[in-house]
């Protein structure tokens, strides 16, 4: 095999070489893209999911609502007590009119009695006693019916007052149920409240306590891309090999072969270089692919510990767990519906009784009614008196009839009398029934509308403490540590790798072919030394010296220097830093 | 605001390699291919810290840094060279030159933050 020989054997080692030098530029340089994306990525991953405590934020909304719903309740019940008094006051009134009502009575027995004598003087006097006759009998019959009334009256008010009463017990029944079925739930739904809010902390803490710990995985990143600038060796390492493959390639036969001798002794050299920086390739590539990998399963391994314990975290506390914020959510909305259950039942209990008030308004109206029969049946007693005194002066027969006429008149005006208090006296009465039994229906009206409005509140932001809870327990359990880019990237990386591999036996394949290019050198030089008649050739150093000037890095110098038998200057070490 | 450096080599791994760690560290850095590619950026900002390799095409670190020193922007900017080359001759070719100071490589990435922390602040 000539020069030509060596020519294509150099050319095709050279190409394969280059081929090495720019497929580990694309491996490291795609690293190199990725790398700074995926630690971005970490580093948004870090910084999305902010504590925003918005559960605490809501149920200390609907904990202030609570708040204004007790003290509403409060209110109330101090509403309730005055109205209670005053109805108490009323019962009392009533009273004062049964008195009224038996001085009535008295008045109607004694008029009875009254004409019960006057109907005797009537009978004696014969002829002339006959019109006194029917008008002693119509008193004695007006008389009749006013006594009934009183008994009607006094039923009424006996009536009254035993409604009265139970209405009393019954509003103050019902608000003591409201005040305990309030009790029963603000305790246990503050409960329920605290540990919600302590849940989401706790949830919220955790995941940014993991998501910190996540930041771990930076440091292989970190790590590989700060060897990646190994590329940069490769590629001058092979770029020196690749210079000596073009000497190699240009030697020619046409020269003297003392020349040529020198050129080939010069030559053998060269594979022998170029084989070293191979192996330092390789073992460049092969570090570096260790390297890499070892950060890789650093960093998987680490992002899989922390996705175990992520998951394992989100199960103990959203979930399942003693405490987790779904079952102690669940807890709150039971309390809430059976709250608001009990809520509307007390309210329909409530809405009865003021029914029941009304009718009692009714049952006052009607006694009031009643009562003006009084002045009607006053007036028929002053018409009979009037008929009757008339009748005692027209006939003489009546003369002993006299006093006991006056004493019907005097009768006749203290009806009137009674009866007009009888009327004040029910009247203010039912003048201040009225009012009262309308302040408790506006104070129905408005505890409904408490009511109302709060369990209308209550079930909003139940719904809003839900949503904002699923959404929170979602973006804790949907949520990744790592992002899809990320996980993209680096499941990229390992296959990426993997073509490092391939180099790898690229460049062993080219070592093996430069070894084999050494022994075509070596018989080349071998084969001129016998033309020449020698069994030796001294190297010689200039070109040596022009290739080691031409070479960047030292260990490459240091090597053909040694080859050479010549010295290099000393230099620094990599890594060092010098300022001037 | 972050101080800006121009970190100049042909290769395209030392350039991602440099360019995220001192990013990582709060730089902002303007990547150049080589010396001539590196040339018209120095005429349109002013850099606090130059990092350059020597080896380059078309204009190398060593002509480079003589430029800056002769231009009217960033002429005091300090500049560190970053290369394989290690021996004496070479940096004494690059302190005649006007460079700040010399890195070998491969890098050692707290020493080379450490510098430019340095020399930057």
């Amino acid at each position: 095999m000539g020069n030509a020989g060596f020519e294509a054997l150099c050319r095709s080692v050279t190409e394969s070489l280059d081929t090495v030098s720019s497929e580990t530029e694309k491996v490291y340089g795609q690293m190199g893209e990725k790398f700074p994306v995926m630690v971005r990525e970490l580093e948004f991953t870090f910084g999305r999911q902010e504590s925003q405590n918005s559960l605490a934020h809501l149920t200390q909304e609907l904990l202030d609502e609570i708040r204004n719903h007790e003290a509403a309740s409060v209110s109330a019940q101090g509403r309730t007590q005055q109205n209670l008094s005053r109805l108490e006051e009323q019962v009392g009134s009533l009273g004062k009119l049964e008195v009224c009502v038996d001085d009535i009575r008295e008045d109607s027995i004694l008029m009875e009695l009254l004409s019960l004598n006057a109907m005797v003087i009537a009978a004696k006097a014969g002829e002339s006693g006959r019109a006194f006759s029917v008008i002693t009998n119509e008193l004695q019959q007006i008389a009749s019916r006013s006594k009934d009334l009183t008994d009607e009256i006094s039923r009424r008010e006996a009536n009254l007052d035993r409604i009265f009463s139970e209405f009393g017990d019954e509003w103050t029944k019902g608000e003591s149920r409201e005040r305990l079925a309030l009790s029963e739930f603000i305790a246990p739904i503050k409960a329920v409240f605290g540990e919600l809010k302590a849940g989401e902390a706790r949830l919220l803490e955790g995941s940014e306590r993991i998501q910190a710990r996540a930041i771990v995985v930076k440091d292989p990143l970190v790590k590989i891309m700060v060897e990646i600038q190994n590329q940069d060796r490769i590629r001058q390492s092979i770029e020196h090999v690749t210079v000596s493959l073009q000497e190699l390639a240009r030697s020619s036969e046409e020269q003297p072969l003392e020349v040529r001798l020198d050129e080939i002794t010069y030559l053998a050299v060269l594979p022998d270089l170029s084989v070293q920086v191979l192996d330092e390739v390789s073992e460049q590539i092969r570090d570096n692919r260790n390297s890499f990998q070892k950060s890789l399963n650093d960093a998987a391994r680490l992002i899989d510990g922390l996705e175990k314990e992520r998951r394992d975290f989100v199960d103990a506390h959203v979930r399942t767990g003693p405490g987790s914020l779904a079952l102690t959510f669940a807890r709150g909305e039971k309390l809430f519906t059976d709250y608001f259950h009990q809520t509307a039942s007390l309210m329909r209990t409530r809405e009865g009784l003021v029914r029941k008030g009304t009718q009692l308004q009714k049952n006052v109206g009607e006694m009031a009614e009643t009562l003006h029969h009084f002045e009607e049946l006053s007036a028929s007693f002053r018409n009979v008196d009037l008929a009757s005194r008339i009748q005692v002066a027209r006939h003489s027969q009546l003369i002993a009839m006299r006093d006991n006429a006056s004493s019907m008149t005097s009768l006749t005006q203290k009806i009137e009398r009674d009866v007009g208090r009888t009327m004040a006296t029910a009247t203010a009465f039912a003048t201040s029934i009225l009012a009262l039994f309308e302040d408790f229906q506006a104070q129905f009206t408005e505890g409904f509308q408490t009511a109302e409005r709060f369990v209308a509140v209550g079930r909003r932001s139940v719904v809003r403490i839900q949503e904002t809870q699923q959404s929170l327990i979602q973006s804790v359990e949907g949520s990744r540590l790592f992002t899809d880019r990320f996980t993209e990237q680096f499941d990229r990386t390992q296959r990426d790798l993997s073509n490092l591999d391939g180099l790898l036996q690229t460049v062993a394949t080219q070592r093996s072919r430069l070894l084999a290019l050494k022994e075509q050198v070596q018989d080349e030089k071998n084969r001129l030394m016998a033309e020449k008649g020698v069994s030796e050739w001294k190297l010689e150093k200039g070109k040596l010296k022009a290739i080691v000037d031409g070479f960047t890095i030292f260990t490459h110098k240091k090597f053909l220097a040694d080859l050479g038998d010549f010295e290099v200057e000393q230099a620094a070490d990599a890594g060092e830093v010098t300022l001037f | 605001m972050s101080k800006s450096i121009l970190v100049v080599d042909d290769s395209n791994a030392i350039r991602q390699s440099v360019g995220f760690i001192l990013e990582q560290a709060g730089y902002q850095i303007v990547p150049a291919v080589d010396g001539a590619d590196a040339v018209p950026k120095l005429e349109s900002q002013s850099f606090d810290l130059v990092l350059t390799d020597v080896n380059m095409p078309n204009m190398d670190g060593i002509a480079l840094t003589k430029h800056i020193r002769q231009s009217a922007r960033n002429k005091f900017v300090p500049i560190l060279m970053l290369t394989t080359e290690s021996q004496a001759d070479m940096m004494k070719e690059g302190k005649e030159a006007g460079a700040t100071g010399w890195i070998v490589k491969p890098f050692d990435a707290e020493k080379l933050l450490g510098t430019v922390k340095k020399l930057v602040g």
